[in-house]
């Protein structure tokens, strides 16, 4: 798994490709905790680039979300694949997690 | 003493202790009416007890003090448990956190009703009676079923279907306990504080466990789930250890019955994503929205259940995913 961020504004994008699962998950939590801790709470997750997501992935984007939405922010999901799109509507995540089809919508949503 | 405070002395430590389990739970496994349910069934133990216990003294010919050491718990316990064995036996109970919540409420809802009988013909008792009774004998009768109700569970996981017997160690136990409670080996005051002293720690301690276990659970059997899922939408079936399954199947079913087994297996395994998936909300602090689809989907489960049959729902079993837990996670989600 490879990530990468960038900045628009008020809002970070990390983009990430390859397997979120068991072994990659804690290296993704790490870069979303790091941009959290340093006040970055608008987060877009680029998922466009993801070929799967296990629980371990999931977790993660929960962990997030909660902590983003903590401190005022939040976290959106951009551009997911139809399998891990399928997954997130099945599990239910997509009712407290925003999905959007672009990193661009995504971004614009935060206004 | 006042009435109000010795009821409030004898009645509301063992709801404010069964509160306490409830709010541990992080994965809030049990709903506020399935407890409530739990404590009227204790309240219904109690009042089979009291009836069981006028009868069989006099006819046993035991006083009362040889009685209550070593005759009324095992009728106590035994009583208790009866709900128990209902809930096993119905997969309301997933994991040992909620065996343990709901008997504790049981042991609850009957300590509620023998510390109101006991209000009612000791009015005139000082208030560390009362203290002994609301802090001592209520949370022990809460504990004694917790303990029946968890061992029974560990036990139960072992095996596809209820068996009787798995009751007998944890009511054993239980049992032990409850005798040796009423034995008064240790001043009653002492015996309150080792029980406010050591039964929040146990609690802790289990739920700890059951905590660390429900997880790897959620995340092992989420991803066996979608896995399958990903095969069955993928449409690569036949290649898999499913697909070769059923091609045996088809000597024996017509292949409007096979088809409606692919059918089932994709349905429970979206199911089981569902229901893992709103324990891992919790589990983050989210609530789960309800599903307002999930109504159809169970009735279409039956129906294709029905299509399917008894014989082929056995046949389907390897990958039916029949355990306790998984019909606990179907439960769970029925109720939501």
């Amino acid at each position: 798994m490879k990530t990468s961020v960038d900045q628009r504004g008020d809002v970070i994008t990390v983009h990430i490709s390859g397997s979120v699962d068991g072994l990659t998950a804690e290296d993704l939590q790490r870069v979303f905790s790091g941009e959290v801790e340093a006040g970055r709470h608008n987060v877009v997750a680029d998922f466009g680039a993801v070929d799967y997501t296990s629980s371990a992935g999931l977790r993660v984007l929960l962990a997030t979300l909660k902590r983003t939405r903590s401190r005022g922010g939040d976290l959106r999901l951009a551009g997911p694949n139809p399998e891990v799109r399928k997954v997130l509507d099945l599990s239910g995540f997509t009712s407290i997690l925003s999905v959007f089809d672009t990193v661009d919508d995504a971004v614009a949503s935060f206004g | 003493m006042t009435t109000v405070l010795a009821v409030a002395v004898s009645v509301l430590p063992v709801f404010l202790f069964l509160g306490a389990l409830v709010l541990i739970d992080s994965y809030k496994l049990v709903a506020l009416r399935a407890i409530l349910l739990s404590v009227f069934a204790g309240v219904a133990a109690g009042l089979a007890s009291y009836g069981v216990n006028v009868g069989l003294r006099p006819a046993l010919d035991l006083d009362f003090t040889q009685y209550s050491m070593y005759v009324a718990p095992v009728v106590e316990e035994s009583l208790k448990a009866a709900f128990v064995i209902y809930l096993l036996q119905r997969s309301k109970v997933g994991f040992v956190v909620d065996a343990a919540i709901h008997g504790f409420a049981i042991g609850t809802g009957f300590a509620f009703l023998e510390n109101l009988y006991y209000l009612q013909v000791n009015a005139d008792a000082t208030l560390w009676t009362w203290i002994v009774r609301g802090f001592g004998t209520a949370i022990m009768h809460g504990g004694a079923t917790a303990i029946v109700a968890m061992v029974s569970k560990t036990l139960h996981n072992r095996f596809d279907a209820f068996r009787l017997y798995v009751l007998l160690p944890g009511l054993g136990v239980a049992v032990v306990l409850h005798s040796l409670y009423n034995h008064f080996l240790l001043h009653p005051l002492l015996a309150t504080a080792l029980i406010v002293l050591v039964f929040p720690y146990l609690s802790v301690a289990v739920f700890q466990h059951s905590e660390r276990e429900t997880q790897a659970w959620l995340g092992a059997g989420f991803d066996t789930d979608q896995e399958l899922l990903r095969v069955v939408h993928t449409g690569h079936v036949s290649g898999t250890p499913v697909g070769r399954y059923l091609k045996t199947l088809r000597s024996s079913f017509s292949a409007e019955v096979i088809v409606d087994m692919m059918c089932l297996l994709r349905l429970r395994a979206e199911l089981a994503i569902r229901a893992k998936g709103v324990l891992m909300m919790r589990e983050a602090g989210f609530d789960a929205a309800p599903d307002p689809t999930l109504k159809d989907t169970f009735e279409e489960l039956r129906y294709l259940e029905k299509s399917i049959g008894k014989t082929g729902l056995l046949a389907l079993g390897p990958f039916l995913h029949t355990s306790t837990r998984d019909l606990w996670q179907l439960n769970m989600l029925n109720g939501m």
